[in-house]
């Protein structure tokens, strides 16, 4: 007897477009928030929606991401009859498992999936910061006898083109899918998040790759194949805040969104549905009386003794005397120096930055990547 | 293994003070609050864990346990829910109890110490917050090759209770010891024994036998102190951080100098980190019209008003318009629009209602009880 519904997180994407910030740091492991990291929304969504057995595809530069997720425990994900696996690329007899896409990540996995043996599994994203109830959408999928559940959500139309669209008919079944269409038919953006009969899936890659027909890519290979084949599949609506944070703009963006904690949709503060993390141990915050925090998220361990206006400060991070910081998203372990002035920019973690240093995006965000020095500090310890 | 410096622990948390109240009527001294994140029994805990114990023997009195529990959990935060690793709880009174029938009262207690299989054990206690390395006292004590060493810092004497410890010595550094009350022709520095030492596990054990021998009472801890001077002990300074926690006072004083740097780099940036029970809480916001200076917070506030000279514990709120001022605000307490709170101590999940003010002085802060929903003025100057 195997499990009803097991997670599977794709967190093996590159992440390219986030340049430094991802060169040693697969995507899901970017700090967000100023005490999480991005995947923390997918996991602790699968804790709070009783997602209990949670695999993690992952690929590049997994060792950020491996010591963040260790045994589950942070979520709850470690006890009886409930776990996380970290499930990397290997060689065996028939080659390499490098993954090439998004459901090839899921066929190279056919032999843990089978060993956990679950009915349905749930295709996540790594990369998405959201609040969402799977258990619910789960019962959407048993309701209506889906073969495939599809998350969506309503984009505006104008947008529409730069994402997988849905066509559907008047009771939500997709009948069309579109990937990137010129001239949209519908605003029902595809959100990546999928939940397959695992048995019928398992036939559709296995076939698939048996008679010479790649199924590389959900959104590219198996929604059009289930759909030509006539299979039953379903939209699931979502509504609330969802972003996709995959670059640099959208990233700080969505830094500076999270940062108006009373007022965002993601109601990151309500306590039935939290979003857990790794702890580190530190030290209560510390405030000087030279200190100016205004419309600012500051984390445990930080010491500000300058100005710190519509920003994030992760965990320890030091602040001296006669700084600015404005429009910024500062990641934990950095050390910033005197009379530096940083705006709109993105710090990375661990980044030293010395007395007098500038740090100023102009058109775009500022990118300083994790552990990079610039200047020189008089005081540092 | 090699069991050569193996420690085991035995953790006295018994002591209780009537000038606490009304903070220890619903907890014993150990789990009183600290410096926005920590409970007093962290200090020992965190000893106990940087020198790697990983056998603890803790004893609290009847009825007060509770807070324990909720603290402690599975005690991972410090590492006693390994294989090897554990902690056991007992009840005092249930030794009295045992005493009284005539029965082995220290049964528990060796049966401990000779399972430990740990050639030295460490006492000591809760009310006393420093963070001693016990590795460093542990090679002291080698050394020596006395039986009993005992930790104290030079302090007034006036920082002593009436029953803490005085050590004294001689020109040949024989050790003598008095209750405080007794103290003879007081010095302006005196040794205030910490209730802290290592002795070898074997001597313990004779000790303890014949203790229970000759009727004495059920406390080792006690025993220990005061029959010390009977024999040839070697003693270790501590020179870091310490706060003797005897009175309300003294207890909003120890929090209050944490607002030093050099105290709190002492106490808690040392080589030794301070553990604590985790908590997810979001990062603390401070909006656009807080103010906040010369303070220290734990995650998950949500600042509107003005914090000046005080001590935030996580999860609180201070709203629109709310001052505070050199106030110690624990756990998930709410200070409401316009609210006044200055030299007060506002205990756990307490209410300060809208334009409520609360004002003590610095030699007797207004202490607000846990849970409490304040609507009218409290104001003792």
């Amino acid at each position: 007897m195997g499990i009803e519904m097991l997670g599977l997180i794709l967190a093996g994407g590159q992440g390219t477009r986030l340049g430094k910030l991802t060169k040693d740091v697969a995507k899901p492991a970017v700090p967000f928030g100023g005490r999480y990291r991005i995947i923390d929304f997918a996991l602790s969504n699968c804790a709070n929606s009783n997602v209990k057995n949670v695999g993690v595809i992952t690929q590049y530069q997994p060792l950020a991401l491996n010591a963040h997720i260790g045994n589950g425990a942070p979520w709850g994900l470690n006890g009886v009859n409930s776990g996380v696996t970290i499930l990397q690329p290997y060689s065996s007899q028939e080659g390499s498992k490098w993954f090439e896409g998004t459901s090839h990540a899921v066929y190279q996995n056919i032999a843990y999936i089978d060993q956990q043996n679950p009915e349905y599994v749930l295709i996540l994203s790594g990369d998405h910061i959201y609040k969402m109830d799977y258990e619910a959408m789960l019962e959407s999928h048993k309701e209506r006898g889906a073969s495939l559940t599809v998350s969506v959500m309503e984009v505006p139309i104008e947008e529409a083109s730069r994402f997988g669209i849905m066509n559907t008919d008047e009771n939500d079944r997709i009948i069309e899918f579109e990937e990137k269409p010129k001239e949209p038919k519908s605003n029902l953006a595809s959100m990546g998040i999928y939940i397959f009969n695992w048995q019928r899936l398992r036939e559709v890659l296995v076939n698939g790759y048996a008679k010479g027909n790649p199924m590389e890519d959900f959104g590219g290979d198996v929604i059009p194949a289930y759909i030509e084949a006539g299979e039953n599949v379903f939209a699931y609506r979502f509504k609330g805040y969802w972003k996709d944070v995959g670059t640099i703009d959208s990233l700080h963006q969505s830094n500076m969104e999270f940062l108006d904690i009373l007022n965002n949709e993601l109601d990151i503060t309500d306590k039935s549905w939290r979003i857990y993390s790794r702890n580190d141990i530190s030290a209560p915050q510390f405030i000087t009386d030279k200190a100016e925090v205004k419309d600012a998220l500051v984390g445990d361990g930080c010491y500000v003794n300058g100005a710190v206006h519509h920003s994030i400060l992760s965990q320890n991070v030091h602040v001296q005397e006669g700084t600015t910081i404005e429009d910024s998203f500062i990641m934990s372990g950095t050390f910033i120096g005197e009379n530096v002035v940083i705006k709109n920019a993105i710090i990375g973690e661990n980044a030293k930055i010395g007395d007098n240093v500038e740090i100023i995006g102009e058109n775009e965000v500022a990118v300083i990547g994790h552990g990079e020095v610039k200047g020189e500090n008089k005081n540092e310890q | 293994m090699n069991n050569s410096n193996k420690m085991c622990a035995l953790l006295s948390n018994v002591s209780s003070s009537q000038a606490l109240r009304p903070l220890t009527d619903v907890r014993p001294i150990a789990t009183l609050p600290f410096d926005c994140k920590y409970r007093l029994i962290d200090f020992p805990l965190s000893s106990l864990s940087n020198a790697h114990v990983d056998n603890v023997f803790m004893t609290f009195n009847e009825g007060e346990t509770q807070s324990v529990f909720d603290h402690l959990g599975s005690g991972s935060e410090w590492g006693l829910d390994g294989f090897n690793s554990r902690y056991f709880v007992y009840i005092q009174q249930d030794f009295d109890r045992l005493k009284e029938q005539g029965k082995a009262y220290f049964a528990q207690h060796l049966n401990f110490l000779k399972k430990s299989k740990a050639p030295y054990t460490v006492l000591l206690g809760s009310k006393f917050i420093c963070n001693v390395d016990l590795n460093a006292v542990l090679k002291i004590h080698k050394l020596a090759g006395k039986e009993i060493t005992t930790v104290y810092k030079k302090v007034s004497p006036t920082l002593a209770a009436e029953y803490d410890t005085i050590l004294r010595f001689d020109e040949e550094g024989k050790m003598s010891n008095c209750y405080t009350k007794q103290l003879e022709n007081p010095q302006e520095k005196e040794a205030l024994c910490l209730n802290l030492f290592i002795v070898n596990t074997d001597w313990l054990i004779d000790f303890v036998q014949e203790m229970q021998n000759a009727g004495e009472i059920a406390s080792i801890a006690h025993l220990l102190r005061a029959r010390m001077k009977d024999y040839d002990v070697n003693s270790y300074e501590y020179t870091g951080y310490m706060s003797n926690i005897t009175d309300i006072k003294s207890f909003y004083d120890a929090n209050m100098v944490m607002l030093e740097p050099q105290n709190f780099t002492s106490l808690l940036y040392s080589s030794q980190p301070v553990h604590t029970k985790i908590k997810n809480e979001v990062p603390t916001y401070f909006s656009k019209d807080s103010n906040v200076v010369n303070s220290q917070l734990g995650s998950g506030c949500i600042i509107e008003g003005e914090v000046k000279d005080s001590l935030i514990s996580r999860g609180s709120k201070v709203l629109k318009g709310a001052q505070v001022e050199s106030a110690l605000i624990f756990t998930s307490s709410k200070v409401k629009n316009d609210a006044v709170v200055k030299y007060a101590i506002i205990d756990k999940n307490a209410v300060i209602e809208n334009g409520v003010q609360i004002i003590g002085t610095a030699e007797k802060p207004v202490v607000i009880p846990k849970g409490s929903v304040v609507t009218e003025d409290v104001i003792e100057l």
